[in-house]
Parts: C-alpha cells; sequence; structure tokens
C-alpha cells in the first residue's frame, strides 16, 4: 500500500544508506569472490589433462649421483609398488614396458638420419589419443608410432633451426615413412614405422603393447622385466597428500602439473579469504540491519499499535513493513549481480587478448548464491520483525 | 449485529448507584445510547472494553453471543475494521503525521469510501483547510474532528464516542453530531456515547448512569 510506503518511509533517517552501502559492499564482495573463485577453477581444470575425470602421471624415480652406474636403483620394488596402488589417492597404474632388444631407425629423401632409438609401451586407456591405425598383429609390416608432441617440438625449434635442417608440421611427419630395424645378437628383423599421433602426456616414442610384447619375447633378452617408470591414474594430480607421498619417496614426475596445484591452491587460498572477508562484512551489516529493524520498529511502535487498533491484521502489518524493507535490499543485489556480469564480461574480453579463454557470462552458481543470500535476509528478517511485532501488539 | 453485557464490573470501579456494572444491558443495532458519568467512574474503561482492548473485568461481554474473552486477535481486528468504530477520548492521532494521512490509514484499510470523502467530510466539519498539517501542529479541537472523521471513513454497526465533544464550540459540536447522525442512519448502526454531562444531541433510546 503506497500509504504504509509513506508513513514507514517517513520514519527513515539519511543514516540508512550507510547500512544499505554496507549490505552493498559485503554481498559484491561475497559475490565478486565467488565467481572469481569459480573462474579461476575453470581455468585451473581446463588448462590440465583430464581424461573421463582422471589425470595421468608418470612416475619414475629421481636419479642421483648414488644411483648412477647401478640401473636396478632406478626400477621399484614389488613392495613400492604395492605401496604405491595403496594410496587412496591413486585410483589405478600401469607399468611402462621398454625394449629389452635393439632398434635403429632411418629416413630417406631430405630427412635422411640413421639413429638408434628406444621404444616404449602402455596399456590403450592410459592414451590420451586413440589414433584409427593404432593396432598391430604379427602378420604387419609397418608399426604405427605416438610421439610425444614436446620431440616435435625439439626438433624443429632445437635441432632444425640449428642445423639447417627444414621444420616439420605433424601432418608431413605423419606422411614420412621410417625403417626400423629390430635386432639382437643373433638375428633381426626390418619393418616400416608411421607415426600416427602425437601426444601431450607422455614424452616418449610409444609402440602398440602387442608389438612391444611380440619384440620382447623374439629378440629381447632373458633378463626379467623390470619396471623404472610407473603410470598413475588419480582423480587430482595435485591432491596435497599425492604430492607429499611423491615428494617423500623422491619419486620424480610432470612438476608442471604439480606447480600448477601449489599455483591452484595459493589462488583458492586468496579466493576463500575473500570470501570469508565477505561474509564477515556480510554479517556484519546484516547485524546492523537487524539492530536497525528493532529500532525502527522501536520508533514506530506507536504508529504499528495505532494501526492494530486501526484493525490492521498483524500478518498484514508485518507483511507491508517487511516490503517496504526488503525491497531496497533487493534492488542493490540486482544491482550487485548486474555489475559482476558486467565485470565477468569486460574480464573475458581482456584476458581474451592473452588467450585465456573465460565465460563471458556470469555464473548461474553466482547467481543462485545472491537469490539465496536475498532469502536468507528475507526469513531473517520476518524472524525478527514476528517478535518484535508480537511484543509492540501486546503492550 | 448485539451487544450483550452480562453483570460487568471493573475491580477498582466503585459500581454504586451504576446502572450499567452489575446489570444485564443489551446494546441494541440502530438505537443511540447516552452513558453519563463523572470522572473517575470507568467511562473510558467502559469504552475500552467494549472495543476489546481492556480484559481485566468481571462479568461477560457477548457480541452476537460470542463472549469477547474467547475472541480471537485476528477477528477483533475484522470487528475493529468494519463494524465498531471509535473516538477515543486521548483521540490515538499520529502526532507526526497530517490529518489527511490519520484519516487515509483508516479509509485504506477497507476502502469503504473513496479518497475524495475525506475532504467532503472534512468540509462539512470546516477542517478542510488543515488537512494537510501535521497534527502536532493543530488545537485539540481540530484534532477532535479529525478523530470523529477518521471513525466515519469505515463500516460500523456501533460508534463508540468517549467525550468526543469536549474541546468543541457549539456550532461546532452541531456540525459534528449532524454528521454522525447522517453517517450512523446511512449504516442503521447505533451511538454509544460517554459524557461528563447529560445531553440531547442525539435522539437516545435509552440514557444510563455509570
Amino acid at each position: 500500500m503506497k500509504v504504509f510506503y509513506q508513513l514507514f518511509s517517513s520514519s527513515k533517517s539519511k543514516s540508512n544508506w550507510f547500512i544499505y552501502i554496507a549490505i552493498s559492499i559485503g554481498c559484491l564482495l561475497l559475490l565478486l569472490s565467488f565467481q572469481l573463485f569459480l573462474n579461476v577453477n575453470q581455468l585451473m581444470n581446463g588448462s590440465q589433462q583430464v581424461s573421463d575425470g582422471f589425470e595421468y602421471l608418470v612416475v619414475n624415480k629421481k636419479i642421483t649421483n648414488a644411483m648412477m652406474g647401478n640401473h636396478e636403483n632406478s626400477f621399484f620394488t614389488q613392495q613400492e609398488i604395492q605401496d604405491l596402488k595403496s594410496q587412496k589417492t591413486i585410483s589405478e597404474i600401469a607399468f611402462i614396458t621398454s625394449n629389452n632388444y635393439g632398434i635403429q631407425a632411418q629416413a630417406l629423401g631430405q630427412l635422411a638420419f640413421s639413429t638408434q632409438l628406444f621404444f616404449e609401451s602402455l596399456p590403450d586407456q592410459y592414451l590420451d589419443i586413440k589414433p584409427k591405425d593404432w593396432n598391430w598383429n604379427s602378420t604387419n609390416q609397418t608399426i604405427p608410432i605416438i610421439l610425444s608432441s614436446e620431440y616435435l617440438n625439439l626438433y624443429n625449434f632445437g635441432f632444425a633451426l640449428s642445423q639447417g635442417l627444414p621444420q616439420m608440421s605433424e601432418e608431413t611427419i605423419q606422411a614420412i615413412p621410417f625403417s626400423i630395424t629390430i635386432y639382437d645378437k643373433n638375428h633381426e628383423a626390418n619393418y616400416t614405422a608411421r607415426i600416427v599421433g602425437f601426444t601431450h602426456r607422455y614424452s616418449s616414442i610409444l609402440v602398440p603393447i602387442e608389438f612391444m610384447n611380440y619384440c620382447n619375447t623374439e629378440f629381447g633378452s632373458n633378463q626379467p622385466k623390470s619396471i623404472s617408470r610407473i603410470v598413475i591414474q588419480t582423480k587430482e594430480a595435485d591432491h596435497p597428500d599425492l604430492v607429499k607421498y611423491l615428494s617423500d619417496h623422491s619419486y620424480a614426475t610432470q612438476n608442471e602439473k604439480l606447480k600448477s596445484s601449489k599455483l591452484k591452491s595459493i589462488v583458492n587460498m586468496v579466493f576463500a579469504i575473500a570470501i570469508v572477508l565477505g561474509l564477515f562484512i556480510l554479517v556484519l551489516s546484516l547485524f546492523l540491519l537487524l539492530f536497525y529493524i528493532k529500532l525502527l520498529i522501536i520508533k514506530s511502535t506507536k504508529t504499528l499499535q495505532l494501526l492494530f487498533l486501526m484493525g490492521y491484521q498483524p500478518i498484514k502489518l508485518q507483511t507491508e513493513f517487511l516490503k517496504n524493507e526488503i525491497k531496497p535490499i533487493l534492488i542493490l543485489i540486482f544491482i550487485s549481480i548486474l555489475l559482476i556480469a558486467l565485470g565477468q564480461y569486460l574480464l573475458s574480453i581482456y584476458l581474451n587478448q592473452y588467450s585465456i579463454q573465460i565465460s563471458s557470462f556470469i555464473s548461474w552458481q553466482t547467481i543462485l548464491l545472491a537469490f539465496l543470500f536475498l532469502l536468507g535476509i528475507y526469513l531473517l528478517l520476518r524472524w525478527r520483525l514476528r517478535l518484535i511485532l508480537n511484543e509492540a501488539i501486546k503492550h | 449485529m448485539s451487544i450483550h453485557l452480562k453483570n460487568i464490573s471493573i475491580p477498582y470501579i466503585s459500581s454504586n448507584r451504576s446502572e450499567l456494572w452489575n446489570h444485564n444491558i443489551h446494546f441494541e443495532q440502530g438505537k443511540y445510547y447516552h452513558i453519563k458519568a463523572a470522572s473517575g467512574k470507568g467511562k473510558s474503561s467502559l469504552i475500552q472494553t467494549l472495543f476489546g482492548l481492556q480484559k481485566d473485568f468481571l462479568g461477560e461481554i457477548l457480541i452476537d453471543e460470542k463472549n469477547t474473552k474467547h475472541i480471537r486477535i485476528e477477528d477483533w481486528c475484522d470487528i475493529r475494521a468494519s463494524k465498531i468504530s471509535i473516538v477515543f477520548q486521548d483521540l490515538k492521532l499520529l502526532n507526526d503525521q497530517t490529518a489527511f494521512m490519520n484519516i487515509e490509514l483508516k479509509r485504506g484499510l477497507t476502502n469503504y469510501y473513496v479518497e475524495d470523502k475525506i475532504v467532503e467530510l472534512a468540509e462539512r466539519l470546516d477542517i478542510k483547510h488543515i488537512l494537510h498539517r501535521k497534527i502536532d501542529t493543530l488545537s485539540y479541537g481540530e484534532r477532535q474532528r479529525v478523530a470523529i472523521v477518521r471513525a466515519l471513513m469505515q463500516d460500523y454497526q456501533y460508534l463508540l464516542l468517549d467525550e468526543p465533544f469536549s474541546h468543541l464550540d457549539e456550532q461546532n459540536i452541531f456540525n459534528a453530531c449532524t454528521l454522525i447522525q447522517d453517517e450512523t442512519m446511512k449504516r442503521n448502526a447505533s451511538i454509544c456515547i460517554v459524557d461528563l454531562e447529560d445531553d440531547d444531541r442525539f435522539k437516545y433510546h435509552q440514557k444510563l448512569l455509570l
């Protein structure tokens, strides 16, 4: 009712605006921190190699001076493997199988070279790519190879430039056949190899596990298989427990993932502090609001009692009073959401210049939080009002 | 609607020679009642009791045969909004609001009359020119007339008046009585007036000594 608005607003003073500004700052800080927290999470998760919700880390023992000259020290023992498997942060592990035979590779034409190589294999489900030619059986003369994209970069930007060799695109190098000779002391076999894909996950030259097993049987020495590199599948590569475990056991892994984990936890901590600060300001401003409401009702007690005597229902008085108080808060929250939406849009444009992609729109979780915040204030106010009104009507 | 007083009394008010305390009185709708009493005889207590504000009385008050002590707070609100109207002795106006706002708060509750009616009735009581002044700038006589107009802004079957003309001159009393009578007849309602002195301003069906 308009008359109520006039009646109650005439009893308000200018100091109310300080309370509303306090609520706005608290609300803005809370929502902003939450939105930035979501952005950081989106960025951090986007930059990691996540497949089916898992991340993969290649783990090996750190080579120290004391270990040099003794290969066995770099192998994992059965006990160490069992211990790794039993870690809560590790879902599964797989062994990287390496060759027990000699490999000579050659290429003809413009890219003429001849070099000794190594191969490694691991179960297909641990690969980050699945090329369609990725299979081999003993009748095949062509071996599919997955090459680390880092190796191609090393070649293009390290080797090719300094040696005056041509740089190669991924497509070109996939078109070049290599001649591969597998050998041991007694015999040898010739194959053709083709690169069928590039992995971002492993720094290695990968061949199908079937080929690896076949050659290890046919050409391999009779040494027992030893495991020096293990792939671990985990939900969270940056889990502090996992990081601590690897560090305690002097295991080495891809450092950039762990570094990003540190960065992520620092950034998360900063935003958590901002959220706590936002909540703190918010709680303070709410207390201020509650005191103000009490003061307002005490000031309005005579009016409320008189309205009650005239025949106004207590519930009606409560509703009108509440409507009058919640309206400015609703507007302030709406403005906060608009400001954050605008900020998010501008931030996304700004970050896009640096090839960092974040959503241009405010996230639905932030809007939900704002809604829950409003609901919380409404319920709190209603509860206080009911108590104070009942008291006023009794007298 | 009917109001029935059954042997009511208030412990701290003397009921000697009273024709109302400790008697059975029936206020019938459409009839006018005058209750005369000296100071301290419980005039305001009676009005407050009839309006459901004072509950420390003995005996029973029945409104439509329902004991007022059993009427819920929400039902009292309905009764005050559309069945019983009142002019309090202390007027109970909001001093920091305008005369118009005080009247409008009552009118807007049930919308019995349109807003223009406020000006019309105010004109009849010669207070049109002070409608937009705050109550605390008005004389007590002007405030009494504002309270009378406010009481007439709703439907009612009983109009309770507690010394309503104490600060009015004869001309203003005459205007107020004419207005009250017109409005009350329109509603086929009752008037119950308590005052210090006897008067014949309305055609009373019963006069009682408190």
